[in-house]
């Protein structure tokens, strides 16, 4: 608050005040009192509401000086409310009531959104599990009469099934609460079972596949990171280029390990390369080859941070690209999860 | 070996019977999900499937019902997949537990390993043309003469097996070995076949896996 902005809007009352005290001198004087004390009682009264005001002026910019560095300060801005301390004038004790009614009401709508996002969230999973006995229906039967159409049925089906299990983890990956388990696990068996689990895409895509080192341990959910190796699998297969490769590789570092998996796809442009991660983005690639959703490696990337796990993507334009995921193992790191 | 499966949506049920038992298993099942845990037990059988979402009860009371008059082994089928869910049908006395959609190799592998586990002494054989493969022993036996095979001959023979008159193609194949954990190439996979073919020249048996030129084999 500024002194000159306190007294713009007081203007008329000092010119009321100005005024009055004109008038007190001219009366004074009219009434044969000595010009001098006439003076004296004009410029008493004049002082005497202007210092009133000075006052005023200090507790009120006090007390919003206050307000506003306690503000700077709140993380949530919307809570603002609960820091306000009790005010000495009305005027302050209404803008208390105004805001506290403001937040209240805000509050029951942010809880209703909650609300209504978790009863979403509750019903995407439902659906997520019903719509998986149908798809095992389809699968067995197809295993079950094994022909040139039932094996493309099965195909279709597989990739039905990637999408299912992508909004799965989209929908517990948007979830606040924790709901995966840390676990020591061999990094082998993640990146075997998420190979067996694309093989027939793999196979079908004449895939050479290349496991280097990969006896180490690592701390994470296991089938949160056989679902992101499975993305990045698939990326590479809708990717691919000429005899397309795949290469695991596991280095161990004192603190971390990292595990790095390199394709010789096509490769992904340096300007799209530091927006791959974002949701929704599909880049040249997704545009020019196969349709992209530009949903799985934002989803990958969530579900690493979540984990406390980082992921980074490294490529050349027709070489092939390489992403690499970062495990601590630094016990100081893990007791955070 | 026998297995009692339970499930209550009848397609899934049917295509799982037709499945197993394409594999040499016999199989059971019953609609009576009232007195299901009876029925199962009355079954006698060496292995049950279960599922978690039945009516009447869930799969983890009947579970622990079992559990409470048999030691028979459990594998829990289901489509909730948290560990939650693992962790409950383990408490309860599951010998294992597979999410929905299963991939069938690694439901008739996990199926077969407990089998294994359960039952030292069963002999699990699939026979064709008086040609017996020997599944626990790893062995192929054509007029009492008996030559052993390695893993990966194992899987390639019995998938031919399992599938006999049938065009099995390399991809299959190579998938198969893939579920084993041996993501081989193209070249091993050709590798294989004839190092599998020699050994069954050496007891009698030559031109028993077919090419078909462009297709695949045929036992």
């Amino acid at each position: 608050m500024k002194i000159k902005d306190f007294f713009a809007d007081r203007l008329f009352v000092i010119i009321a005040l100005i005024i009055t005290s004109l008038m007190l001198y001219g009366t004074l004087a009219y009434f044969g009192l000595p010009l001098f004390v006439a003076t004296i009682f004009s410029l008493l009264l004049f002082i005497i509401i202007f210092l009133s005001f000075a006052y005023e002026f200090l507790q009120k910019k006090s007390y919003y000086a206050n307000l506003i560095a306690n503000l700077d300060e709140l993380d949530q801005k919307h809570l603002v409310s609960s820091i306000l301390q009790e005010g000495d004038y009305q005027e302050e004790k209404l803008l208390e009531e105004i805001l506290r009614e403001a937040t209240l009401s805000m509050n029951n709508e942010i809880q209703k959104f909650k609300v209504s996002q978790e009863e979403y969230r509750e019903y995407v999973e439902t659906w997520i599990h019903e719509v998986k006995l149908p798809i095992s229906c389809i699968q067995l039967i197809c295993e079950n009469n094994k022909n040139q159409t039932t094996l493309s049925i099965l195909e279709e089906t597989k990739r039905i099934d990637n999408f299912v299990e992508q909004a799965l983890f989209y929908a517990r990956s948007q979830n606040v609460e924790k709901d995966y388990s840390i676990k020591k696990t061999l990094l082998s068996n993640l990146v075997s079972n998420a190979i067996k689990k694309n093989s027939r895409q793999l196979i079908l895509n004449h895939f050479k596949i290349d496991l280097k080192e990969l006896d180490a341990y690592v701390y994470c959910d296991e089938k949160w990171l056989e679902f992101i190796i499975g993305q990045i699998i698939s990326n590479s297969i809708k990717y691919k280029s000429v005899s397309p490769q795949i290469t695991f590789t596991a280095i161990k570092h004192k603190d971390f390990v990292r595990l790095i998996i390199e394709d010789n796809g096509i490769g992904i442009s340096q300007k799209d390369l530091e927006k791959v991660t974002e949701k929704g983005f599909t880049g040249e690639n997704g545009r020019t080859r196969s349709k992209s959703t530009g949903i799985g490696l934002y989803l990958c990337n969530k579900l690493c941070q979540k984990m406390n796990l980082s992921l980074s993507i490294g490529s050349n334009l027709n070489q092939g690209t390489a992403v690499t995921i970062t495990f601590p193992t630094d016990s100081r790191t893990l007791l955070g999860l | 070996m026998k297995i009692f499966i339970i499930e209550d949506d009848i397609t899934l049920k049917n295509e799982l019977i037709t499945l197993l038992e394409g594999y040499g298993y016999s199989c059971s099942s019953s609609d009576d999900f009232k007195n299901i845990v009876q029925v199962a037990l009355n079954a006698q059988a060496d292995l049950i499937l279960l599922d978690i979402n039945l009516p009447y009860m869930d799969g983890y009371f009947v579970c622990r019902e079992i559990r409470k008059d048999s030691s028979v082994p459990i594998i829990i089928v289901t489509s909730r997949a948290t560990d939650m869910d693992e962790l409950m049908s383990m408490n309860l006395g599951a010998d294992d537990f597979v999410t929905k959609p299963y991939n069938t190799q690694i439901l008739l592998a996990r199926i077969q390993a407990i089998l294994k586990r359960s039952n030292n002494s069963m002999s699990n054989t699939l026979s064709w043309n008086d040609v017996e493969l020997d599944l626990s022993k790893s062995s192929l036996i054509y007029q009492n003469q008996n030559v052993d095979l390695t893993r990966n001959e194992m899987r390639i023979i019995s998938l031919l097996f399992q599938n006999p008159g049938a065009i099995i193609t390399r991809d299959d194949l190579m998938n198969e070995l893939w579920q084993g954990g041996d993501f081989v190439d193209d070249n091993t996979l050709t590798v294989n076949v004839n190092r599998l073919r020699k050994k069954l020249e050496q007891i009698g048996l030559s031109d028993f896996i077919k090419t078909k030129r462009g297709q695949g084999y045929i036992l």
